[in-house]
C-alpha cells in the first residue's frame, strides 16, 4: 500500500525564524557584508555587458548621532521589478546572482546581501532604478521585508529618481550621470541604518583596511573602479593592498593539483579524484610572497590566507595557521590562490553558503591537506634561503676579525722574526732596503744614529727603521729611547725603545752597539717627517718619505703571511673549485697548499672540530670565536718561528733552544695582544670598524 | 794480505760525515771540505794546488746529489744524515773496517723505523679500511714525512727514500699482508691522487 501512495506536492511553508537560524550563520562582519553588497553590484554589471573599467561602484559611508549611521554601496546599473520579484525577494536559490542569463557571476545562493541587510542593520533597503521606474524594497526593524510604500515600480524621472535616492550630489562620472539622465543606465544604492557595532561612529579607516583585502572583495577591488567616502569627504579609488614580493621570491611557485589526491581518515586510504568529465582541469596552487610579514592581528594579517578560487570569484578563504601550516615565522611571509573548480561540482558540493569555508567532505579535506603540504614547502625555502644568508652575514664577521687580526698581526710580524735572527745569532743587516743592505757594523760616531739619514717608505707598507745605540757608554743598557715625528700622516709604531743587552752587537773595533730596529707607515704619498730620536741628551734624526709602490715591489713576495679563512675567503691564486677552499675536518687547523707556501698564505680550517663546534654554539661574534682565531695566529707565529729560526740557526735548532725561543717570542705576541685587542677578547659587542683597524 | 776496496768520490765523502757524527750530528759544509781533504787529500784539493781543499762542486755537487736520494738533509750550508743515510754510510764504514755486510731476512734499521712509521698514520688506516675518499693531501705528506713547506730537495730526498722503502717491501718475501698494503698505499699516493703535488715539487 505504502508504494503505491502519490504525494501530492505542496508548496514549502518556512516560518520567517528559519531566515533567522540562517542567518545567524553568516556570522556577518561589516567588512564581509559589504563584499557582498560589492558582489552583488559587480554582478548586475557582469548581467549588463559592461566592461570592467567602466563599472563604477561608490560605497558611502556616514556618521550618525541617533543610532542611525549610514552605509551605503551604489552602483549605476539598476534593477528592475521582476529582478526584485524572482530574485532578491527569493531566499535560498542557487541560480538567483544568475538571473537565467549564462554568465558567470560572483554571487552564488544570492543570500549574503540580503541576509546582511537583514541581520546588521536595524533598517535597511535598496532604492534602484531602471527603465524610468523606481522601486525600493527593504527590511523594517522587525526584519520584514516588502516594497516601500509608494515606491514599487513608480515611474519618475531620472533626475527625480536621483533626488529620491539621495544620490544627484554624489561623485560618479559626467558620462554615467549622463546615461542615467538619459535613461540608458539605472542605479542601485543599497542602504543600510544604524549599523551593528557602530550605530553612531563608522570606523572608517578599520573598516576600508579589512574590506579592501577580504577575500571576496580583493579580487573585485583589483578590476573595477571602487570609490569610497566618509561624511561627505573626498571620494577615494579603493584599491586591495599591493604587496611587493620577498627578496629572492619575486616570482609566484605555482603548484598543478594533481588528478587525484589521496586523503587519510581513520588511518584509511582515499583516492579522491580532482578532475572528472565536467571539470577537466584540476586545477592549481599559487603562491606568493610580501616583503611584510602578513602577521596574525598586524595590518595585513588577515592576507596570510589561501583564497579558495572556483569559477569566478572566491569560494573559501583559509588562514595558513588555520589549515595547520607549521612553518611559521616564515610561512607570515606568503599568501596565495587555489583554483580548483571541481569544488563546485553539485555531485559533491564543497561550496557553503557563506562562502567563507568549504564544506568538510573528503575532497575538500584532502585539498585542504595538499595545500597545507605545499605552503609548508614554500616556507621551508624561505628557512633555507634565511639560513643561507645567515651563515652568510656570519662568514662575513668571521672575516672581518680575520682581517682584523692580519692587520695587527701585519705591524710587528717583521719585528718578531727579525729580532729571532739577532736572538739567534744571524749575520747583522743594518737596513733591509736593496741598495742600502750593509753588512759591516759601524759605531753610530755621537753615540746615536740611525743607519740611514733618509728612508722612503712604500705607501701601505711597513718599513723597518733601524737606530744603532752605542753602550754602554754613553747609554747604558736600560736606557729608554724616545721616539717622535711631526708628521702625524706617517706613523711609527713605537714611541720609545728600550736599549736591552739581547740587541747587542760588537764591531770591528770591539765596541758594544744595540741595534734596534721600529717599523714606520703612511698612506698618503709625497708625505715627508722627520723622525726623531732621544736619549738624555743624544738625538739623532731620520727623513722619512713616503713613495709610490712600484710594480717590482708588487711583484714580491709579501712580506708577512696572510690568513685567510677556510670556506669564507676567497682563493687569492684562484685554484680552488668554488672560489674557495673547502677543508674538511680531517685537514690540519692551520692549512697550506704547496702552492701557498711561496704565496705566505695560510689558510684557518674552520671545519675542524673545535672550530665548527665553537660556531655552532657561540656563532662567529662570539668572544670564543675571537680567541680560537686568535690562537690560530699564534700556531701561525709558531710555525713561522719554528721555519725561521731552523733557517737561520741549524746549529742551535735544538729542543731547548726552540722552547726558549718559543716562551718569548709568544709572550711578545701575548702582550702585544693585551695591549691592542682588549675588546677583540672581551666586549662582546665589538665589531671591528675601520678605524679600529688603523689604529 | 788485506783487500783494496775502491771507494768512489762520494763514498769517500760519506765515509768522512759518518766519522764526524760521531761528534756532531750537524755538519757544516766547510768543516766537511776540511776533512775530506785532510783524510783524502788526493780526491778533496783544489786543482793546481794539493795542498789546499776544494770547496766547490768536487764537494758541494755530491752532498746535494745525497741530498735528493734521501741521505742527507740540509739547512743553512749545514747537514745531517738522515736514517736512510746514516744506515747507508755506516755499511761502507764496517765494509772499510772489514767487515762482511751479511745479506739479512729483516728490514734495515731505518726501512723498519719508516715501515712503522707509515703503519700509525691516519691515512694508511683510511687507505686499509678502504675510506679512499677521506685521504687527503695531508696524509701524503704525513706518508712522506714533509710538509707543503719542505724544500725540494728535501722533499724529493724523501720521496726517494720512501719509494725505496716501498721497493724493499715489495721484494721482501713473507712480509706482513698489512705491511705489503703499503705498497699499494704508495702507489695509490704517489702515482695517483697526488702525483700533481710531486710534479709541482719537481717543476720547483
Amino acid at each position: 500500500m505504502a508504494a503505491s501512495l502519490r504525494i501530492i506536492e505542496e508548496p514549502n511553508v518556512i516560518d520567517d525564524h528559519l531566515l533567522d537560524i540562517i542567518g545567524n550563520e553568516f556570522k556577518f562582519d561589516h567588512e564581509k557584508g559589504l563584499a557582498e553588497w560589492l558582489k552583488n553590484s559587480a554582478d548586475a554589471y557582469i548581467r549588463m555587458g559592461i566592461p570592467d573599467s567602466e563599472q563604477h561602484i561608490v560605497a558611502r559611508m556616514s556618521d550618525g548621532s541617533k543610532n542611525d549611521a549610514v552605509m551605503e554601496i551604489i552602483d549605476f546599473a539598476g534593477m528592475s521589478q521582476t529582478d526584485i520579484d524572482k530574485a532578491f525577494k527569493r531566499w535560498g536559490d542557487p541560480e538567483a546572482a544568475k538571473r537565467g542569463l549564462n554568465k558567470r557571476v560572483h554571487g552564488g545562493h544570492g543570500n549574503g546581501g540580503k541576509f546582511y541587510m537583514r541581520q546588521m542593520f536595524t533598517t535597511s533597503h535598496f532604492v534602484t532604478y531602471k527603465n524610468g521606474q523606481l522601486s525600493i524594497f527593504g527590511f523594517n526593524d522587525k526584519r520584514k521585508y516588502g516594497f516601500a510604500d509608494g515606491f514599487k515600480a513608480k515611474s519618475v524621472k531620472p533626475l527625480e529618481a536621483l533626488k529620491a535616492a539621495r544620490i544627484a550630489d554624489v561623485f560618479f562620472p559626467e558620462k554615467i550621470k549622463e546615461m542615467i539622465l538619459n535613461e540608458k543606465l539605472g542605479f542601485t544604492v543599497v542602504r543600510g541604518i544604524g549599523p551593528e557595532w557602530m550605530r553612531n561612529k563608522i570606523k572608517f579607516s578599520k573598516l576600508m583596511g579589512k574590506f579592501r583585502n577580504h577575500p571576496q572583495a580583493r579580487r573585485i577591488l583589483s578590476r573595477i573602479n571602487v570609490w569610497v567616502s566618509h561624511n561627505d569627504g573626498d571620494y577615494i579609488l579603493l584599491k586591495p593592498d599591493e604587496l611587493k614580493p620577498l627578496a629572492g621570491f619575486e616570482i609566484p611557485r605555482i603548484f598543478e593539483i594533481p588528478k587525484t589526491l589521496k586523503y587519510f581518515e581513520d588511518g584509511e586510504e582515499t583516492v579522491i579524484p580532482m578532475m572528472n568529465k565536467k571539470y577537466s582541469n584540476p586545477g592549481k596552487l599559487i603562491v606568493k610572497t610580501s616583503e611584510e610579514a602578513l602577521a596574525r592581528g598586524g595590518r595585513l594579517g588577515d592576507l596570510n590566507r589561501v583564497d579558495i578560487v572556483g569559477e569566478i570569484g572566491v569560494l573559501a578563504s583559509y588562514q595558513l595557521l588555520e589549515i595547520g601550516v607549521g612553518t611559521f615565522p616564515q610561512a607570515s611571509f606568503l599568501y596565495g590562490e587555489c583554483e580548483c573548480q571541481i569544488l563546485e561540482d553539485p555531485e559533491m558540493d564543497s561550496v557553503k553558503n557563506d562562502r567563507a569555508k568549504l564544506v568538510p567532505n573528503p575532497r575538500s579535506n584532502a585539498l585542504i591537506e595538499w595545500i597545507r603540504s605545499r605552503v609548508d614547502e614554500v616556507a621551508s625555502e624561505i628557512v633555507s634561503k634565511e639560513k643561507a644568508e645567515q651563515e652568510a652575514d656570519q662568514k662575513k664577521i668571521s672575516a672581518a676579525f680575520n682581517d682584523y687580526l692580519n692587520k695587527w698581526k701585519d705591524r710587528f710580524m717583521n719585528k718578531i722574526m727579525s729580532d729571532l735572527a739577532l736572538g739567534g745569532g744571524g749575520a747583522f743587516e743594518d737596513g733591509d732596503e736593496e741598495g742600502q743592505r750593509r753588512k759591516i757594523l759601524e759605531a753610530p760616531e755621537n753615540g746615536l744614529a740611525f743607519s740611514f739619514p733618509i728612508a722612503e717608505i712604500r705607501k701601505g707598507e711597513e718599513k723597518k727603521i733601524t737606530l744603532k745605540a752605542l753602550v754602554p757608554d754613553p747609554i747604558p743598557i736600560g736606557s729608554i729611547i724616545s721616539l717622535t715625528i711631526e708628521n702625524p700622516k706617517i706613523k711609527v709604531i713605537d714611541k720609545e725603545l728600550k736599549v736591552k743587552s739581547d740587541g747587542l752587537r760588537a764591531t770591528s773595533k770591539g765596541e758594544g752597539v744595540a741595534v734596534l730596529n721600529t717599523y714606520a707607515s703612511g698612506e698618503e704619498i709625497g708625505e715627508e717627517g722627520k723622525l726623531v730620536a732621544k736619549v738624555g741628551k743624544l738625538k739623532a734624526e731620520i727623513i722619512l718619505r713616503v713613495v709610490e709602490l712600484t710594480a717590482s715591489d708588487k711583484a714580491k713576495k709579501p712580506k708577512t703571511p696572510k690568513v685567510l679563512l677556510s670556506g669564507t675567503d676567497l682563493d687569492p691564486l684562484g685554484i680552488s673549485p668554488g672560489g674557495t677552499l673547502t677543508l674538511t675536518e680531517r685537514n690540519p687547523v692551520v692549512y697550506q697548499r704547496v702552492q701557498d707556501v711561496a704565496e705566505g698564505i695560510y689558510w684557518i680550517n674552520t671545519q675542524s672540530p673545535l672550530a665548527k663546534a665553537i660556531l655552532a654554539r657561540y656563532a662567529d661574534h662570539s668572544v670564543r670565536w675571537r680567541d680560537y682565531l686568535f690562537q690560530r695566529y699564534v700556531d701561525i707565529f709558531t710555525k713561522q718561528i719554528l721555519h725561521e729560526f731552523q733557517k737561520r740557526d741549524p746549529e742551535g735548532f735544538k729542543a731547548d733552544a726552540v722552547d726558549n725561543a718559543l716562551d718569548t717570542k709568544i709572550m711578545q705576541i701575548h702582550s702585544l695582544a693585551v695591549n691592542d685587542l682588549g675588546k677583540f677578547f672581551f666586549d662582546e659587542a665589538f665589531v671591528p670598524s675601520k678605524s679600529e683597524e688603523e689604529k | 794480505m788485506k783487500k783494496t776496496i775502491n771507494l768512489s768520490r762520494s763514498e769517500k765523502l760519506l765515509l768522512v760525515m759518518h766519522e764526524m757524527t760521531k761528534t756532531d750530528r750537524n755538519l757544516k759544509f766547510e768543516d766537511i771540505v776540511v776533512k775530506a781533504f785532510k783524510k783524502f787529500p788526493e780526491d778533496f784539493h783544489l786543482r793546481g794546488y794539493q795542498e789546499y781543499p776544494d770547496s766547490g762542486d768536487l764537494v758541494h755537487k755530491p752532498l746535494y746529489d745525497f741530498r735528493k736520494k734521501g741521505f742527507l738533509e740540509a739547512n743553512n750550508k749545514v747537514f745531517c744524515f738522515t736514517d736512510r743515510g746514516l744506515d747507508f754510510a755506516k755499511r761502507i764504514s764496517e765494509i772499510m773496517g772489514g767487515k762482511t755486510i751479511k745479506s739479512t731476512a729483516r728490514f734495515s734499521r731505518y726501512t723498519e723505523k719508516e715501515i712503522d712509521r707509515i703503519r700509525s698514520t691516519e691515512g694508511f688506516n683510511l687507505f686499509v679500511q678502504g675510506e679512499i675518499e677521506n685521504i687527503n693531501d695531508t696524509d701524503f705528506y704525513s706518508y712522506l714525512g714533509a710538509t707543503p713547506r719542505t724544500s725540494k730537495n728535501d722533499f724529493l730526498g724523501r720521496l726517494s727514500t720512501i719509494t725505496d722503502v716501498v721497493k724493499e717491501l715489495k721484494d721482501k718475501k713473507n712480509a706482513p699482508s698489512l705491511d705489503k698494503k703499503i705498497v699499494d698505499y704508495h702507489k695509490f699516493l704517489v702515482e695517483g691522487k697526488f702525483k700533481s703535488i710531486i710534479n709541482f715539487f719537481e717543476k720547483k
